[in-house]
């Protein structure tokens, strides 16, 4: 297949005052026809300048886009402003005309390139139809909820039959309930339409739900890409690892730096204090070192865990040891 | 114009002391100047805003000697004192109506004045504008002036409304003061009777029409701008 989109050697530096920001490093990314691809890092790495890039809004410092082969770098004003009704873009703060009713602001695209009142207003219908939000046509944005907004957003982007459409963090303010009925929307849209659908978020959980594609965008650079499979089972840099942890809540680094030792000296084997005690207090906790031998049924030696960072919770803990009489004591920081 | 209506008037005079003739036809002069003056700032002043924030550093099409050039001018007129400016400008009035007394030629200074006014006060309507609406307009491929029109313009509609409000109010106050010069008007009459010959009920009325004047623009305005604002409900 065709790259629909190709990002080359893409950087982008910001002249500050009395500094320059380098918001992109060199980016160089392929986006083929049809693909939903996420573009994922943490705030600040870059994405939302990157997206931009895609469209122009923000010219690239050196490297190009090529947009089915043709390159916006070597384009006039004019051709850049045609291959942009080609490329529809939604924002997270979706950025309707406040003053304009629903059925207007789909309008404003076709309005754009001199298309027929009465074309655009039946157009403009079929489009809040296809978001199902046609009964809200006289609507004005500031009476629609979030969700029904980037509904209104994504029936505009569709206005003008796009090749691709660019979404950034078009779900980040939205709650999950809503964000998960838009990526069924989007993802509907792709498969409807064809539409090239380039996603920029910071949460995993989108790419994961959505998308066939991920490129994790890290300090500007590009850390890692692929199709999510391979970046999910086996990310291999440490921006990829982090931002795949992320996801599972339980699979989170313990930040906490407070850490006990405890030592079993005449306790029954048979019992599962530390077992008990999770389930007794309800959290995690680390094991960060266990040394302990059964001797005729008693238990013997040491553990050292790293407790939870709620207060109350690590102190309920203690208390839990310490009535089952093991001795406990905290130590400052266990290194491994 | 009040030439006509003044003549129908003291045709008609029988009911009216020449005194309520008096105010009456100020009223009517202080209205047309203010309207004529604030109207024909308003095409100097609304083109000049649009350049300001549109050549501004971060605009659309930023350009810092344009920019810095309508600054400079939006403030030195801005700095001069109305009643100095009237007198300054003088000699262009009477070039341009041929006279330096009446109400037409207190045009001449009154748009001079509110042309830089009314250039400020667009220029911060329209930076209030959504930066992320203009930006999703560049997406859709809109050029310069479907940005100015259909978005800047439009979306800071009511903005622009409360705006022109103050402006009318601020041009009334000038076309008072305009009355030192034999400009007509409410504030003509109050310096002639109320001052020169210390009539001060005559004073005292033209004040009070000076006040119900500008209560009714800005309950007017306010009105047009709630109701033209469709951000709410």
């Amino acid at each position: 297949m065709e790259p629909i989109i190709q990002i080359q050697k893409v950087t982008k530096t910001f002249l500050g005052k009395d500094n320059q920001v380098e918001a992109l490093k060199g980016i160089s990314l392929d986006i083929e026809k049809g693909d939903i691809y996420g573009i994922i890092g943490m705030s600040g790495a870059g994405k939302s300048t990157l997206v931009r890039c895609l469209n122009f809004l923000e010219k690239p410092t050196t490297g190009t886009v090529l947009i089915e082969n043709k390159d916006l770098s070597a384009m006039a004003e004019k051709e850049l402003r045609k291959t942009r009704t080609e490329i529809a873009m939604i924002f997270q703060h979706f950025n309707l005309l406040m003053q304009r009713n629903v059925l207007d602001n789909v309008c404003f695209p076709m309005e754009i390139v001199g298309m027929k009142k009465a074309a655009a207003r039946k157009r403009a219908m079929e489009l809040l139809e296809i978001v199902g939000l046609s009964e809200k046509a006289k609507s004005y944005p500031a009476q629609l909820s979030g969700g029904q907004k980037q509904r209104v957003a994504i029936a505009r982007a569709l206005a003008n039959n796009p090749k691709i459409l660019l979404c950034d963090e078009a779900t980040s303010a939205l709650d999950p309930t809503t964000t998960k009925a838009i990526l069924q929307l989007l993802q509907q849209i792709n498969r409807d339409y064809g539409i090239t659908i380039v996603i920029i978020t910071h949460e995993m959980a989108v790419v994961q739900e959505i998308c066939s594609h991920v490129a994790i965008i890290d300090n500007g650079e590009l850390a890692e890409h692929g199709t999510v499979e391979e970046v999910f089972t086996s990310p291999k840099t440490p921006a990829a690892k982090k931002l795949v942890f992320m996801v599972n809540p339980q699979m989170a680094e313990m930040r906490s730096k407070r850490c006990i030792r405890i030592v079993f000296v005449e306790n029954s084997s048979f019992e599962p204090v530390i077992a008990n005690m999770i389930l007794e207090c309800k959290a995690p906790v680390n094991i960060l070192l266990a040394d302990t031998k059964d001797i005729n049924g008693i238990a013997h030696g040491q553990m050292i865990l790293q407790l939870p960072e709620d207060e109350a919770v690590a102190a309920k803990m203690i208390h839990y040891l310490e009535e089952r009489k093991l001795t406990v004591e905290e130590v400052d920081s266990y290194v491994g | 114009m009040w030439d006509e209506i003044m003549v129908y008037w003291q045709q008609e005079g029988s009911v009216m002391t020449p005194m309520v003739s008096l105010l009456l036809e100020s009223v009517l002069v202080t209205l047309y100047m203010t309207v004529v003056s604030t109207v024909a700032a308003y095409i100097l002043g609304l083109p000049m805003g649009i350049a300001m924030v549109v050549t501004a550093p971060g605009g659309l099409r930023p350009n810092h000697v344009t920019y810095r050039i309508l600054d400079f001018v939006a403030n030195i007129v801005r700095s001069v004192p109305f009643l100095i400016l009237l007198i300054l400008v003088i000699p262009l009035t009477r070039a341009i109506v041929g006279k330096a007394y009446g109400p037409t030629s207190a045009i001449v200074p009154l748009v001079l004045a509110a042309a830089p006014f009314i250039a400020r006060m667009v220029e911060s309507s329209l930076q209030e504008v959504d930066k992320g609406v203009i930006e999703a307009a560049q997406s859709m491929g809109a050029d310069l002036w479907t940005i100015i029109w259909k978005v800047l313009l439009a979306e800071a509609r009511t903005s622009l409304i409360v705006g022109a409000t103050i402006v009318l109010g601020t041009v009334l106050g000038y076309s008072a003061m305009a009355g030192i010069v034999g400009g007509g008007g409410l504030g003509d009459i109050a310096i002639q009777y109320g001052y020169y010959r210390r009539e001060e009920d005559v004073m005292w009325v033209s004040v009070i029409l000076l006040v119900v004047l500008v209560q009714v623009m800005q309950y007017v305005g306010t009105l047009i701008s709630k109701k033209t604002d469709k951000r709410v409900r």
